[in-house]
């Protein structure tokens, strides 16, 4: 029995079948999404150790120059390289946007399965506390929070995650008691499996993978409000470079320069529309494909 | 020509260059009733949607398709479109599937005429409904599609079909989303319109009662063709003879002389909230080693409560339950469910869940080695040995899911095994297969507790029937 | 029967309506809870931000504890809040801490500016959507399908403020259409409404484009299809009003989006309403204006959803029979 061979193999592996790997792979727009995703992820990781220039040294012989062999995408205002700026900033961006994601995933995850399996008391304080925070509208409740705390990129971390954490636990609680209830599920508890390995090996994988597509599909917003509050001044701070707020600098001189805007939009528009092709192949693969 | 519908080397092929039908020749009469009958993938659909022009705009249809003389294959589809509906028509498998849930019925009913630019009056409608058998048509056809009952809906479905009074109607499974004691009289309303009748069915056993011919296909032919009575008494065709065979009784077993009683329920009741529904009135059920009981009943009459009583998920509010030591222990009782697919992790493979019961704490610690022999036994002896033990639930159908499932209800040798509905989802060869399992599992001693509303399959399998209704077990049929 | 039935019917549907305003009352208000629970946590002493943003300097002591005493700050959270709660009641929302004018004067001066953008740009983007998921969803896989399938690509892979920002940089300031400057006039708000629309629209038409093949694919379709219907018949009639109804729910949600995104586009399109009024405070830490903020968009969701709830109820008869 050499297949029973490989399927010893398989116990531990966890909720995310290969194979939804592989069909994300040969999905077309999946794999545009991936490739361009990878690059951008390398060009962040680049970013953050080398850039052709110095990003925030300032060099005003050298201000708003056009796009060039030394500098693609010109120079701003204060003569700094259009393209380090970017490739400086998007670590900011596109880091900010996945911890955000990480941060509300994980813990609405945790409030929601907890929630959802514990029932009683538990339940009810934790979604009553849910319910309140879902009350306004995710931006509305995250520029108020900016508006007690002070404007400042980790402020603004905070008040996305305040704002987003408890759609993300509703989720996870209805998911995990829709997964109870599961034929599967009542199965192994009769068979006499202990909770915590029926919550581990039935409950949180599926779980999990049906929030996790939640949330890649929801990083492409993510990424757009980052940038648009660090436009509107609330996020990353000067000198620091953020697509957003490249975009705010840049729109100051568009009359001079208009290219300046290139770069930051195109940064952003390229990241968004990556993270939206693999969330969206992502969730087409992840569906139950029956012959 | 004579016929109503005939096809000659009806091909269909797909963009990919697969052929889901090929070769199919059949002719039917005026007023015949013509069945095509195979188990899933053998092409049955795909015929359909090619007999009403339905195939997807890259799936090519070749041969020759002739409806009321005329060849249709390669018209163009405004010419199919004034075919459809006045020539045939057609009855799916689910009522209300095949309704725009924000319309009344009788909505429905009309579009059959306006779609063709016709008017018809309520009152009409209402009297065709009467016709076939729908009580307080007049009243009742405002209301909406959900409201409605599935064999009350379907009548309302045949009297759109026959709104033109086409010579021809195609009904695909038109009573598998139905119970089978209504399924009867829905096919005899449609039959009574008058048209000839193409029928396309998983269920030997309904076209056999119904046709006049029929046709059985497998792979996508049409490997045999003939009159019920001919087909029943010499199949010819192995597929033929397997679709028969799921009609033939589950081989006998040896029954123990004296079965040690298990669990006794006596006058369980179980209410909700505060009293004031009563799922279950007063229900009794003695179960003993090695016998399989049915409960039978219409849905709502408590049986799926009276089963989680017996499962020990249910707390009765009234009566006893006694259980003997050998049901106690966790893991004594395992189920199997309607939902064959939800009834295995998803994103396990098949193995895992097979051998989740052997991994329970307090059970004997068994090697892998041991374990994966256990797993290829058990699924050998469902009959699935040449499916990878690696294979994940979507890449079965549903019928071999079900046989997954019962292979990990059985691999820990159970006292008990409780089955709710275990058959809704199946066709017949499935059930078939499955009422055979059950039957070895009672053999090697355990005993089975099963629900459905099938009073035939419950027949077949069980050694004695305990009737519900409205909360209440009534007579008790077959040997104690 | 069916007459009684009928009031029946409408009678849930009162009482499923009267409901859901009081929920919605009931969630505006904890709505300013929330923002009031999170008050303890702003650094910094409120009394003297008031101050310093009133442009006074080098404050002693003794001037902020008096500021403090006349702002009611020294009362207990719990009293602050009931105190501010019955204000609201009479319409009174604080006391701007920087203009010291009324916070409820200056939010009647700036909200229409708001709500006829925000209007204007709901209305032009479910139109778009309407009329390019139609398109689409009639003639799949040709041509027209695949630019409008490629126009929803790029418009949601724009935020909202970027594509705002790139039209307004290259297409009006570029080809001198309409003004940059704009005072709160409809005609003044028909292009900024316009682009936010045509972006909001793109990622709505991917929805009810995809709403609308579902639906044709159908059963009821397909039962449609085989009764002799055509296909248009069957889009307009059967898909359309099927489609609708989850495309109904989805542009609930956007709206708090929308509403929640207004500082964003009010600042790109120097647009003189609430988000700006919003934005100052921000700067200025002005909270009565941020509570007021708070409370106004919750509102405005509240009725948004509520109107969109009920219209859901109206159209589709499973959910009517359900309330009652």
């Amino acid at each position: 029995m050499t297949a029973l061979g490989v399927a010893g193999a398989g116990v531990g592996r966890g909720p995310v079948d290969r194979r939804v790997l592989t069909r994300l792979w040969r999905h077309p727009a999946g794999r545009v999404g991936l490739l361009v995703g990878g690059a951008l992820l390398f060009v962040a990781a680049l970013g953050a150790v080398w850039t052709p220039h110095a990003p925030d040294v300032p060099n005003y012989a050298n201000a708003l120059k056009r796009p060039s062999l030394a500098h693609p995408f010109g120079t701003d205002a204060t003569g700094r390289d259009m393209l380090s700026r970017v490739m400086d900033g998007a670590h900011r961006s596109i880091g900010a946007a996945l911890l955000v994601l990480g941060a509300v995933f994980a813990t609405g995850l945790v409030v929601g399965t907890l929630a959802g399996l514990a029932g009683g008391l538990t339940d009810t304080v934790l979604m009553r506390i849910a319910d309140i925070a879902m009350t306004l509208p995710g931006l509305v409740l995250a520029f108020a929070v900016l508006g007690l705390l002070g404007p400042g990129f980790l402020n603004l971390l905070i008040a996305l995650i305040i704002a987003d954490w408890a759609w993300y636990a509703r989720l996870s609680r209805s998911l995990s008691l829709d997964a109870r209830r599961r034929p599967h599920v009542i199965a192994a508890r009769m068979a006499g499996i202990p909770g915590w390995r029926i919550v581990l090996g039935h409950i949180l994988p599926g779980v999990a993978l049906q929030v996790g597509i939640v949330a890649s599909l929801a990083l492409g917003g993510m990424i757009g409000a980052i940038s648009g509050f660090s436009f509107l001044g609330l996020g990353v701070q000067p000198p620091a470079a953020e697509w957003g707020a490249l975009l705010a600098e840049s729109r100051l001189y568009f009359a001079l320069a208009p290219w300046l805007l290139i770069a930051p939009a195109g940064a952003i528009f390229l990241s968004v529309l990556s993270a939206n092709l693999v969330g969206n192949a992502l969730r087409d693969c992840a569906a139950p494909q029956r012959r | 020509m004579d016929a109503v519908l005939a096809c000659k080397d009806l091909t269909v092929t797909y963009a990919g260059g697969a052929t889901p039908v090929r070769d199919v020749s059949f002719s039917v009469a005026p007023g015949e009733c013509f069945a095509l009958v195979g188990g899933s993938g053998a092409g049955k659909s795909t015929i359909a949607r090619a007999l009403l022009g339905l195939h997807a705009r890259d799936t090519s249809v070749t041969g020759a398709l002739w409806i009321g003389g005329q060849d249709m294959v390669g018209v163009p589809r405004r010419l199919w479109q004034t075919v459809r509906g006045r020539q045939m028509g057609f009855v799916a498998q689910n009522p209300w599937d095949s309704c725009n849930p924000l319309r009344s019925v009788r909505d429905h009913v009309a579009e059959a005429s306006r779609c063709h630019g016709l008017q018809i009056s309520w009152h009409d409608i209402a009297d065709r409904l009467e016709a076939l058998g729908v009580a307080d048509a007049g009243v009742r056809a405002r209301q909406h599609p959900h409201t409605w009952s599935g064999g009350m809906l379907q009548r309302a479905s045949i009297a759109a079909a026959g709104a033109h009074a086409p010579p021809l109607m195609i009904a695909d499974e038109p009573t598998s989303a139905l119970d089978a004691d209504r399924a009867q009289s829905v096919l005899d309303a449609l039959k009574s319109l008058g048209s000839a009748v193409v029928l396309i069915s998983h269920d030997m056993g309904l076209v056999l009662r119904n046709a006049d011919k029929l046709g059985v296909l497998s792979g996508g032919l049409l490997v045999e063709q003939g009159t019920p009575s001919a087909l029943a008494s010499t199949p010819d065709h192995p597929e033929t003879r397997r679709l028969l065979a799921a009609l033939a009784p589950v081989p006998p077993r040896a029954r123990r002389a004296a079965p040690e009683p298990l669990l006794r329920l006596s006058n369980v009741s179980v209410s909700y909230d505060r009293g004031r529904v009563e799922a279950l009135v007063s229900a009794d059920l003695d179960v003993r080693a090695g016998q399989i009981v049915g409960v039978q009943g219409p849905s709502g009459c408590g049986k799926s409560t009276l089963l989680r009583v017996a499962m020990q998920i249910e707390r009765p509010s009234g009566g006893t339950v006694w259980a003997s030591d050998a049901v106690k222990r966790p893991g004594a009782i395992l189920p199997i469910f309607q939902d064959p697919v939800g009834s295995l992790v998803p994103h396990w493979p098949i193995w895992r869940s097979i051998a989740e019961p052997l991994m329970a704490p307090g059970r004997p610690h068994i090697s892998r080695t041991l374990r994966d022999e256990k797993v290829a036994a058990a699924l050998a002896q469902v009959g699935l040995g040449t499916i990878d033990p690696m294979a994940r639930p979507s890449d079965l159908s549903v019928g071999q899911c079900q046989r997954v499932a019962v292979a990990r209800a059985t691999i820990s040798e159970p006292a008990m095994i409780v089955a709710d509905e275990p058959t809704s989802a199946l066709d017949s060869p499935s059930t078939w297969l499955v009422s055979k399992l059950l039957g070895d599992a009672a053999e090697r001693g355990t005993a089975v507790v099963v629900v459905s509303h099938d009073s035939a399959f419950l027949e077949r399998v069980a050694d004695k029937v305990v009737a519900m209704s409205a909360g209440r077990t009534l007579n008790t049929s077959g040997v104690a | 029967m069916t007459a009684r039935r009928k009031r029946a019917e409408r009678g849930g549907l009162a009482a499923a309506a009267l409901l859901r305003i009081g929920q919605a009352l009931l969630t505006a208000l904890a709505a300013s809870v929330v923002v009031w629970a999170i008050l303890p946590l702003a650094p910094g002493d409120v009394a003297e931000r008031v101050l310093l943003a009133r442009g006074m300097q080098d404050l002693t002591t003794a001037e902020i504890d008096a500021a403090r005493e006349a702002l009611g700050l020294n009362a207990p959270l719990l009293v602050q809040f009931l105190h501010w709660l019955g204000g609201v009641f009479q319409g009174d929302l604080g006391q701007s801490f920087t203009s010291q004018a009324p916070v409820s004067q200056e939010i009647m001066e700036r909200l229409p500016a708001t709500l006829m953008l925000l209007g204007l740009a709901l209305l032009f983007s479910v139109a778009l959507s309407l009329v390019f998921a139609l398109i689409a969803a009639s003639c799949r896989d040709g041509w027209p399908d695949r630019l409008i399938r490629l126009y929803t690509q790029i418009g949601a892979a724009l935020p909202t403020f970027v594509f705002a920002l790139l039209a307004l940089t290259f297409v009006v300031v570029g080809f001198q259409i309409g003004r940059v400057l704009a005072d709160p006039s409809w005609s003044a708000a028909l292009i900024p409404a316009f682009i936010i629309g045509l972006d909001r629209a793109a990622s709505w038409t991917q929805l009810l484009r995809a709403g609308l093949l579902e639906a044709m694919a159908s059963g009821y379709a397909e039962v449609a299809r085989a009764r002799g219907a055509s296909e248009r018949r069957i889009l307009l009639r059967h898909a359309l009003p099927n489609a609708f109804l989850p495309f109904l729910t989805a542009i609930g949600v956007s709206i708090g989006a929308l509403i929640g995104g207004a500082p964003l586009i009010e600042a790109i399109f120097t647009w003189p309403g609430l988000g700006a009024y919003l934005l100052e405070a921000l700067t200025a830490r002005n909270y009565p204006v941020i509570q007021a903020y708070v409370l106004i968009s919750a509102l405005s969701y509240v009725t948004a959803a509520l109107l969109i709830d009920l219209l859901a109820l109206a159209l589709d008869p499973r959910l009517r029979e359900q309330g009652t």
